[in-house]
């Protein structure tokens, strides 16, 4: 009688020590899974910088459509912050879509001043940006790997019997990931540029 | 030296086989690491070239920890040069630790297809070699020698540039600094000492000599252990391997 209680007890506190251990490897896995989030939100915050130095550059060509411009400062103001919290892959997409479609209408602009300059991409200005763009868009090839990443690794872990049941539990959902960019918001490539 | 004889022999078979696909353009393929720092799968150097530059490059490894890699390769595994790049120097681990300090240099020769050339940079050589400054250095100083199938003279000329940026960014009286013993651990050892010596003075008698060379015994243990750490990581002939990446996107490439 006394010998089954301990048994039974002992039992219990395995079963506590293992759900603790394992909400708390989620936990490690989500909380890297965000951080890798903020290298993104970072490196998608210097496109939009360079958006900044875009605008300059056409503005400097001067006898610039102004349609063109708006067009790039909007699609700039639409370009949404996203929190680490709120990560599922609609969220995702509609912050890539939102940043996708600010990079094409900067390199439009930017291709529409040059058909009318040709001169300007021997500039220093012009190339220097050019060099960002490039560095720009690898790095957030990058952050978006790792990022990736670090979801699968987080998914896979939560989405594991008998994990699920403690992912349950403790509410653990599901993240998104980054998908693969179609033809269309594809980084603009600096040799569409030229 | 069999590894080397390998590589040569794998180079050659590319060269003959090519215009089929071979495996450097197959999605997927990346080079195993190795334990030196000059590759070269395209065949392209001769093997007293590659044993100068891997020198210069072990040499510049053992003064100042900084790890640079030069590839020559006929593909990128069927992506672009960048991320190749990228995913070579992450997954290989160049450079030290946390210092993220590598470099990786890429070079496809100018054949039936364009010629490419990339520059990428761990994150902890960013601020000596910025995205722009690597653009320089491809436009100016290693495209001009690669028109003129001077690869050899090409390479050589950014090494020129890159490697006194990199010495003056990152040296190696900074490394052996970074990894001295925590101060707190010295402070505790500090405390210690003290408390085995208040103690041995208590209990004055043949308690005391023993007391003192107790505390005396511990800091010694500490910095020895903590040299032999060090020294494992990049002292002696030969090149103590990589331990590092991160590299998130820094550099440049350029195309000719």
């Amino acid at each position: 009688m006394k010998k089954s209680i301990w048994i039974l007890l002992g039992i219990v506190a395995i079963i506590v020590l293992w759900a603790v251990s394992a909400n708390n490897k989620m936990i490690t896995k989500q909380e890297n899974a965000t951080s890798k989030w903020g290298n993104v939100q970072a490196d998608y915050q210097r496109r939009k910088d360079l958006v900044e130095q875009a605008i300059n550059i056409v503005k400097g060509a001067g006898n610039y459509e102004s349609s063109t411009l708006e067009k790039v400062i909007q699609a700039r103001n639409n370009a949404p912050q996203l929190d680490a919290n709120d990560l599922s892959e609609e969220n995702i997409a509609k912050f890539q879509a939102a940043y996708d479609k600010m990079a094409q209408e900067m390199t439009r602009a930017i291709n529409v001043t040059v058909e009318r300059y040709p001169e300007l991409t021997a500039t220093k200005n012009y190339q220097e940006f050019q060099t960002q763009v490039e560095g720009c868009e690898n790095r957030i090839n990058v952050s978006r790997k790792a990022f990736n990443d670090a979801v699968r690794d987080y998914n896979t872990t939560i989405r594991r019997f008998p994990n699920s049941v403690i992912a349950g539990m403790f509410g653990h959902e599901k993240m998104g990931y980054f998908q693969a960019s179609e033809g269309a918001d594809q980084a603009p490539s600096t040799e569409a540029l030229l | 030296m069999i590894k080397r004889f390998f590589i040569v022999v794998i180079s050659i078979c590319s060269i003959l086989s090519a215009g089929a696909q071979t495996k450097y353009d197959e999605t997927g393929w990346l080079p195993d690491k190795e334990n030196h720092l000059v590759y070269d799968f395209y065949g392209l150097l001769e093997s007293s070239q590659v044993d100068g530059l891997e020198e210069r490059l072990l040499a510049f490894n053992d003064s100042t920890s900084n790890q640079i890699v030069v590839m020559i390769t006929p593909g990128f595994g069927g992506s672009d040069i960048s991320s190749f790049a990228f995913d070579v120097g992450n997954k290989w681990g160049i450079g030290q630790g946390e210092f993220a300090n590598g470099v990786i240099i890429i070079v496809k020769p100018k054949d039936d297809t364009d010629g490419q050339v990339e520059i990428a940079v761990g994150t902890g050589l960013e601020g000596a070699l910025p995205d722009i400054f690597c653009k320089r250095i491809i436009e100016d100083e290693m495209i001009p020698h690669f028109r003129e199938n001077d690869y050899m003279g090409g390479i050589n000329a950014a090494l020129d540039i890159i490697l006194p940026v990199c010495a003056g960014e990152y040296n190696f009286d900074q490394y052996k600094k970074d990894n001295k013993v925590p101060s707190w651990f010295i402070l505790l050892c500090l405390i210690a000492f003290i408390g085995v010596i208040v103690w041995a003075t208590k209990n004055s008698g043949s308690g005391g000599s023993g007391g003192a060379y107790l505390g005396g015994y511990g800091p010694t243990s500490t910095w020895s252990s903590a040299g032999g750490g060090w020294n494992s990581g990049s002292s002696g002939g030969g090149f103590g391997g990589f331990g590092g990446g991160s590299f998130s996107g820094g550099g440049a490439s350029g195309r000719w």
